[in-house]
């Protein structure tokens, strides 16, 4: 009930929304960048209801319960990529006329092979993107209401296609930056009721962490994935149904689905290769990724993938091209910088919240949901009813706007860049192209999404960062160059995740630089791009066309 | 009607978009003029130094942050309204400052193009 409480009138907004801009759509040009006609605050603000995703909606605020205060430098990256954006990028990329990262690659360079090399290399990021989405999606319908994962899963996928179908970009833009304002609202409110309601001494635990290694009370976890434990004492824990056993000192494993109730007063298992949250590492505001010992580096390391990353993300990208202009595309990005400092404002709220009342989904992993979660912790009763529903409602635009961008790459990439044709193919691939990431986001329940995230985020690090930047900033740029740096990129970043998901347990360095490879795939691949291009030749016309990117645009007549 | 041949009006934008003939044929735009050329390579350059600028600050900034932070929090307690300093810190310096900077750079650039 909860559930289609929050989610009806999200999904109901979202096709209105969106089926207003079904008559204006019949060409490429308007199914893809609404015929460039988007003014700078509307557009800003559909970019940061795009890029709001379910990363930042709940993935940082559970990040921050599991990782510590440090997860609150994602936000900054994630801030900090528009400002790099802002200098570099925006400007010259609207310049390029393209419609399409890939198009601008072929203008830029004048290479067919590169256009399709980028347009898969845009595949690639969009459904390691899309996937997660979905399945956060699937994730938090099933927590608040009781329905299957499958189920929120498919919701998404159908309400996404057949908005996308019908109404392209024009429709797509409408949406999201209404789902801007929807999610500012939904996530801002909650959290000023959440630091009213919650109690002075919650507060003051909030900023007071101390370990999480005793139940203060009767605790009911619920695994929704299987999970590890590693019990120090041995310890009673009762089935939901009263029957009770005892969990011997040792590891456990406990499987997907099942449900154990800790008594009160006894000690936590932990969860092998993660600290409890709350302890003396929790409060220092660096990130240590993969527990190696190294939180500086690793602070860095998530910094460099997360600003690079942003400059890179086809679906960002392609926001800049719906700008009338340069300078529109230049205010765009700035206006998005002051959009997404006010949103980052809340996630450490839920974050610091979460650790005290609500520590124990760390052990079952489940901490993606603590922000819908928390609500019912604090209070009973219709208010925290209504909360549960604001913040699920606005989960859910999250996952939906964010996947609207990415599912309109996937069109782009497909149906433009790949196989070029009109804009019907444009409105008939975007099913198709929701129903594969759909089986894909099913048996994905069982990943960690932020590996996925991650990698999206490198590989567009790797790839597109160094295209945009040495194509818009050096005209020696060649297509040898681009194609074996775009390749190292690719290959690089995908073989230290394939390392963090398939491979050996790392620790120390190892494990840092595997876990998050962006601090040495980046500047590799930005030297190979210098390297072979450097011993290969521009063509004469290269820098013209590189100069035409800065050339702005003639002043509009007084009117 | 007069017999006078019709022709199809357009504005220049999409007429450089329609001449362009579809995906995969070799095409260039036609090249710059000499005073447009001379134009484009003085905003690049201009719009280079300040892009430049603008990164190293951010550079600073961002990757500058984290180790001070973490000094901080080794440094002791430090309170601002009862939150450690150094969590408040990770909030309330780098987006303000980060708005500051998109801001003056977003007028920095305008300004150079708007000299003629």
């Amino acid at each position: 009930m909860t559930a289609l409480l929050a989610v009806s009138p999200v999904v109901l907004l979202t096709l209105f929304v969106g089926l207003r801009g079904i008559s204006a759509t019949r060409t490429t040009s308007e199914f893809l960048v609404a015929s460039r006609g988007i003014t700078p605050l509307v557009n800003a603000a559909a970019v940061s209801g795009e890029y709001l995703s379910a990363a930042s909606f709940l993935g940082v605020a559970g990040m921050m319960v599991r990782d510590g205060v440090g997860a609150l430098w994602y936000p900054v990256g994630f801030t900090a990529g528009y400002v790099a954006m802002l200098s570099l990028v925006a400007a010259p990329m609207r310049r390029s006329g393209a419609l399409t990262v890939p198009d601008f690659a072929e203008t830029r360079l004048g290479s067919p092979a590169l256009r399709r090399l980028s347009a898969m290399v845009v595949l690639v990021i969009a459904v390691l993107y899309l996937v997660p989405q979905f399945r956060t999606a699937g994730l938090v319908l099933s927590v608040v209401g009781d329905v299957s994962y499958w189920v929120g899963v498919v919701i998404a996928g159908g309400v996404i296609s057949t908005t996308l179908a019908l109404g392209g970009m024009r429709a797509a833009t409408y949406v999201q930056a209404f789902q801007f304002c929807l999610k500012l609202v939904l996530f801002a409110v909650p959290a000023v009721w959440l630091v009213v309601t919650v109690g002075a001494q919650t507060r003051q635990e909030a900023v007071d962490p101390v370990e999480f290694t005793r139940f203060e009370e009767r605790t009911r976890v619920e695994f929704r994935v299987g999970a590890t434990l590693r019990v120090r004492r041995p310890t009673e824990v009762r089935s939901p149904d009263g029957s009770a056993r005892v969990l011997r000192t040792g590891e456990h494993h406990v499987e997907a689905g099942q449900v154990l109730v800790f008594p009160e007063g006894a000690e936590v298992p932990t969860v092998p290769g993660t600290a409890p949250p709350g302890g003396e590492h929790w409060g220092r505001p660096l990130l240590n990724v993969a527990d190696a010992g190294h939180p500086l580096f690793g602070t860095w390391a998530v910094l460099v993938a997360t600003v690079c990353g942003t400059m890179g993300l086809p679906h960002v990208l392609v926001r800049f091209h719906t700008s009338p202009d340069g300078r529109a595309a230049r205010r765009t990005a700035a206006l998005t910088v002051v959009l997404l400092s006010l949103f980052y404002l809340f996630p450490g709220v839920y974050g610091a919240l979460g650790r005290v009342l609500l520590p124990e989904l760390y052990l079952s992993g489940g901490t993606d949901t603590v922000v819908v979660a928390l609500p019912t912790q604090v209070d009973t009763g219709w208010s925290a009813t209504l909360f549960t529903v604001l913040v699920t409602g606005g989960a859910f635009a999250a996952f939906l706007a964010t996947s609207l961008g990415l599912l309109l790459v996937v069109s782009g990439a497909l149906s433009h860049d790949l196989l070029p044709g009109g804009v019907t193919r444009l409105r008939g691939t975007a099913p198709l192209a929701a129903a594969v990431v759909v089986l894909l986001a099913l048996p994905a329940v069982f990943l960690d999404t932020n590996i996925l995230v991650t990698w999206a985020f490198t590989i567009a690090a790797a790839t597109f960062c160094p295209l945009l930047v040495l194509g818009i900033w050096w005209s020696e740029l060649t297509v040898a160059g681009a194609v074996s740096g775009m390749s190292v990129g690719l290959f690089g970043s995908s073989a230290g995740m394939a390392v963090t998901l398939f491979g050996p347990p790392l620790d120390g360095w190892k494990a840092v630089l595997t876990a998050q490879p962006a601090p040495w795939v980046v500047p590799l691949s930005f030297v190979t791009m210098l390297l072979v291009s450097v011993r290969t030749r521009a063509p004469g016309w290269a820098r013209t066309e590189m100069l035409r990117l800065h050339l702005d645009e003639p002043a509009a007549p007084a009117r | 009607m007069s017999g006078g041949r019709r022709t199809v009006v357009m504005s220049p934008q999409t007429r450089l978009a329609r001449s362009r003939p579809a995906a995969g044929r070799r095409w260039r735009k036609p090249p710059l003029e000499v005073h447009e050329s001379e134009r484009a390579g003085r905003l690049y350059r201009a719009q280079r130094r300040h892009a430049v600028g603008t990164v190293g600050l951010l550079v600073v900034l961002v990757f500058g942050l984290p180790p001070l932070l973490g000094l901080f929090a080794a440094a002791g307690q430090l309170r601002l309204f009862g939150v450690p300093l150094s969590w408040a810190a990770l909030v309330l310096v780098p987006f303000p400052s980060m708005v500051l900077l998109a801001w003056r750079q977003s007028r920095r650039a305008e300004s150079l193009e708007r000299r003629r």
